[in-house]
């Protein structure tokens, strides 16, 4: 089922010349009105300094007002933009339509979630994985006001700092099989950033933390694909504290199981 | 409330993408390396009748090893046992993360510390099997 475009079709462009217009298969679902999902396509102009984002707003204020989709910054910040370009997760703010020339690109909202509109899809899954991983500073010494700030130097912060940039576009949820398969999985973004407090010398959530991130559905169920990190547009590499919270996890077993203080602590 | 679309994964879901099927590959080398590790157990049990003149059980298996059949496997499990090593060891620095104070030990010198470590191993085990 695919509507014809409000715009006549573009013509074939001349080999090294950019094209007038380019056309997007845009992945439609609109629950109210209509049972299945469809494609609709759109002819946009080809502009060099265009995202797919600029051609969805186009598509919005010119052609169809009523296609939904998320987005806020425009500048690779917000997260709020992540949808599958010709099959790949990517932040449409910094996906150039040059890169997919000569076209059509296929704009569907990001996979592995449910689609609750169009290209919105239903996230409510990955804010329980954030909460469930304890995505936050848990104090290691509790400090009143005047006791001052929490210190720490800077080969400290380099530990963690790479995990921080994190920014929530769920790029790497619609990137990994595992989660894909199977939803119970924590995933890539939660588990970085469990990793990324954990790593932290201010803070001792550590073993509240492990509850979830070594459970079974935790860095365990992941079978280190390395897609997450492929996809990750801010070079975050969940794959690497994923597979830095296996090696940790079998430390702290290892120590469990030969020390004895250390076992009756963590049964405790 | 509106119903939300479910999108399921199709059966055969990592045929769907490149980095899918490099990975399918990588763990199926796994298989391979473990049918090594039958082969190398059946060679010990093998082995233990080595010395005893009056059977023939080693020298029959020592000539099944030079079958077509016994080649072509382990043709195949060199290959496999070769990617098996080689992609693991690229992916090593992702577990192994180090810092030279505020700055990463770069991901090359991890991997490339890792096919050393390798290609030592391999020289002392060629010199106390030859030498
Ligand atoms: S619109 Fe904010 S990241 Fe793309």
């Amino acid at each position: 089922m695919e509507s014809s475009s409000p715009v006549a079709a573009a013509a074939p462009a001349p080999a090294g010349a950019a094209p007038p217009t380019i056309v997007l298969e845009v992945f439609r679902y609109l629950p109210d009105s209509e049972d299945a999902p469809r494609y609709e396509r759109f002819t946009v102009p080809y502009r060099h300094d265009w995202v797919v984002l600029d051609a969805l707003n186009h598509i919005k204020d010119r052609l169809d007002e009523s296609l939904a989709f998320r987005w806020s910054c425009r500048m690779g910040v917000c997260g709020s933009c992540g949808m599958m370009v010709n099959g790949a997760p990517v932040l449409t703010c910094g996906a150039f339509l040059r890169d997919y020339l000569p076209g059509p690109v296929r704009v569907e909202p990001l996979t592995h979630f449910p689609v609750s509109r169009d290209l919105i899809i239903n996230m409510e899954d990955f804010i329980h994985k954030m909460e469930a991983a304890r995505t936050w500073l848990i104090p290691k010494e509790p400090r009143r006001l005047e006791e001052g700030e929490y210190r720490q130097t800077p080969a400290q912060l380099a530990q963690y700092k790479q995990f921080t940039l994190c920014i929530n576009c769920m790029c790497c949820y619609a990137a990994c099989p595992v989660y894909g398969l199977d939803s119970t999985f924590v995933g890539p973004a939660a588990l970085a950033l469990g990793q990324r407090y954990n790593l932290d010398s201010r803070d001792g959530g550590q073993a509240e933390r492990a509850e979830v991130l070594q459970s079974d559905h935790g860095v365990w169920h992941c079978t280190f694909v390395g897609d997450c990190s492929r996809a990750c547009p801010k070079g975050v590499d969940p794959a690497g504290a994923i597979q830095m919270g296996k090696v940790q996890g079998t430390v702290e077993y290892m120590k469990a199981l030969l020390l004895p203080g250390r076992r009756a602590r963590a049964q405790g | 409330m509106a119903k939300d679309w479910i999108r399921p994964m199709p059966r055969a879901w990592w045929l769907t993408r490149r980095t899918w099927r490099v990975f399918m590959l990588r763990e199926l080398t796994s298989a391979f390396v473990a049918a090594y590790a039958a082969f190398l157990l059946l060679l010990l049990l093998r082995a233990r009748e080595a010395g005893d003149p009056a059977s023939t059980v080693w020298t029959g298996f020592v000539e099944c090893l030079s079958s077509p059949w016994s080649l072509a496997f382990h043709g195949a499990v060199l290959a496999m046992a070769l990617l098996h090593t080689a992609t693991w060891f690229v992916a090593a620095p992702k577990a192994l993360r180090l810092f030279r104070g505020e700055e990463p030990v770069p991901e090359r010198i991890v991997v490339g510390a890792h096919f050393a470590a390798w290609f030592g191993a391999s020289l002392l085990v060629a010199w106390l099997v030859l030498g």
